[in-house]
């Protein structure tokens, strides 16, 4: 919690922390090591990489934070109508999601990039269609369960409206293992966005991303590998905040896995 | 067991379709007109335009279009590349050995590393030792596998130089060779799915531990390494199985990286390349081929599964 709290802190304060702007080429300073002018060190244009690593962390939050809550909001009202509906309209949805499933992840992101436009936006999107299916599915296995409670039944009986009985009875019943799988998400969500900047195909220069100075970075090596080394850190640290959190948070929410570990 | 075989694979057919109408659409829905992304947008001369897009069957209705482009693909014949004028499945063809090695590769590197660490964690009775793996193996899953691979190259072929940059011989024409070459790569593919095998490894295990059949095993009096080979592990590693087959699956995408860091003339190197060229038909025909190749060895997993365990053979 502490890594995540520094990292999403980090991100927040990027303009106060940031020692120079995130573009500023400093052309006599290229490829400066680690020290007291640059903290980090510089890149091949002479950008100091501790700020350029505070706004790609900006980035890839927000990427990750908008392509989660996007699958989020779409996926569970597809899962919770699904589950909560049943019949044809369960059928048709699950189905469809069966389809999205069908594709590797990375190469979906990909093709969504190539046919909307690289940039952040699409990013956001391309990641968020990615998750759709995964959240569908995390929201209707418990509404399939929920909806056959009593209290739900007893709502049906006084007439209340479908609407009305998802928001007020399903929903609160279902949040927990979406919230769960949301966290776990946002850490492959900023792994996916340095992956898609990595390619080419994500936040495109000279804006900060992670994946993007990695990229550029391991193509002078040889002559400094701080600028791959550093952003590339930056990364691990930040998905390591969010598994941590994620793991810790199955673990806490899921009774069964608490059993597991009294009885082992 | 017949019966769920013939089920799972006419289920196959409305889902390979789905993938062939979303990759045929594919070309349709780049921005842009087809015809003057191939002739490139210096030309605009409406002749040859006009030209390109009979050859393509631009002009006729979208269904017979498709109908075509089906009918071709089903033939074998996935079209010709814009860029370098050769037929794509020869691309192909040339491409897919490299990307199935280093999935393959991948593959037995993380069962290698995953199946003991896995059940190290499982069997101990140390909860530091336990949280620690649980630590290493949530690190494994957190590390981007561009940057594993940039460094696997700094500190093992630049600075160690244990390993060759950029050499990769064919598989039969000097093994070893191949072997060596493939190994960062397959590593750096490797490393974060040893780790998710390696959770399930462990969380199968744990669960299994104190089944009845395990406790009657122990108080036969087997030695403890007996117990976790003969009985825990054979029923443990069931599920294990199904996520190994998942894990092949999604390395046949992710190796789209990979094979980048490593310049890796594979499938997923030519579809980025496509992208760059905009020589869409061979990136239609790349996600044609990753995307059914990925539904099938999901197919094939899920037979492994219901092989393995009898309670689905049986029900």
């Amino acid at each position: 919690m502490i890594v995540l709290l520094l990292v999403a802190g980090v991100a927040v304060l990027a303009p106060l922390l940031a020692t120079y702007p995130a573009t500023e080429m400093h052309a006599i300073d290229r490829f400066a090591p680690p020290g007291t002018t640059y903290l980090l060190g510089t890149d091949f244009f002479g950008r100091d990489l501790f700020s350029r690593i505070l706004y790609g962390y900006r980035t890839s939050l927000l990427v990750a934070v908008l392509s989660v809550a996007f699958a989020l909001v779409i996926g569970s009202v597809f899962g919770v109508v699904a589950g909560y509906t049943g019949g044809a309209v369960d059928s048709a949805v699950m189905r469809t999601m069966d389809i999205l499933f069908a594709f590797p992840v990375l190469l979906l992101a990909i093709t969504v990039v190539v046919i909307l436009g690289a940039g952040l936006f699409t990013t956001v999107l391309a990641i968020g269609i990615v998750y759709v299916p995964i959240f569908a599915r995390t929201a209707r296995g418990p509404t399939l369960v929920v909806r056959e409670h009593a209290y739900v039944e007893a709502a049906k009986a006084i007439g209340l409206r479908s609407f009305r009985i998802i928001r007020r009875h399903i929903l609160p019943n279902v949040s927990t293992p979406i919230f769960v799988q949301a966290t776990i998400n946002l850490a492959t969500a900023i792994l996916f966005e340095s992956a898609l900047s990595f390619l080419g195909l994500g936040t495109q220069p000279p804006y900060p991303s992670l994946g993007l100075m990695v990229s550029e970075g391991r193509n002078y090596l040889e002559l400094s590998p701080w600028p791959a080394v550093f952003p590339g850190l930056a990364i691990v640290l930040a998905v390591l905040g969010f598994n941590l959190v994620g793991d810790a948070l199955q673990e806490i929410l899921d009774p069964r896995l608490r059993q597991t570990w009294s009885a082992a | 067991m017949q019966r769920y075989v013939a089920q799972r694979l006419l289920l196959l057919i409305p889902v390979l379709f789905v993938i062939s109408v979303v990759v045929f659409s594919l070309m349709h829905l780049i921005p842009g007109d087809p015809a003057q992304v191939i002739l490139g947008f210096e030309n605009t001369d409406p002749a040859q335009l006009a030209a390109v897009r009979r050859d393509l069957g631009l002009d006729r209705p979208v269904y017979v279009q498709y109908g075509r482009w089906l009918g071709r693909v089903l033939s074998g014949n996935l079209g010709t590349s814009v860029r370098t004028g050769r037929p794509i499945g020869a691309l192909i063809l040339e491409a897919l050995p490299f990307t199935l090695e280093l999935a393959i590769y991948a593959v037995v590197l993380a069962i290698l590393i995953a199946v003991p660490v896995g059940t190290l964690a499982g069997t101990t009775s140390s909860r530091l030792a336990d949280g620690t793996m649980q630590t290493l193996t949530l690190l494994g899953l957190s590390l981007p596998a561009f940057w594993v691979g940039a460094m696997f190259i700094l500190l093992f072929s630049v600075h160690l130089r244990w390993f060759p940059v950029l050499t990769f011989p064919a598989l039969l024409d000097a093994p070893l060779a191949n072997l060596r070459g493939f190994f960062l790569p397959a590593l750096t593919l490797a490393v974060p799915n040893a780790a998710a095998i390696a959770r399930m490894v462990r969380a199968s295990l744990v669960s299994v531990r104190r089944e009845e059949y395990v406790k009657v095993a122990r108080a036969k009096g087997l030695s403890e390494s007996l117990v976790v080979r003969r009985h825990m592990l054979k029923n443990a590693l069931i599920p294990v199985v199904t996520l190994i087959g998942i894990v092949a699956g999604y390395l046949l995408g992710g190796s789209i990286v990979v094979e980048q860091v490593f310049a890796i003339p594979g499938v997923g190197r030519m579809g980025l390349q496509a992208i760059v060229q905009r020589d869409y038909p061979v990136l239609q025909a790349v996600v044609l081929i990753v995307t059914a190749l990925f539904v099938l060895v999901n197919l094939l997993v899920d037979l492994i599964y219901v092989f393995l365990d009898p309670r689905i053979r049986y029900a």
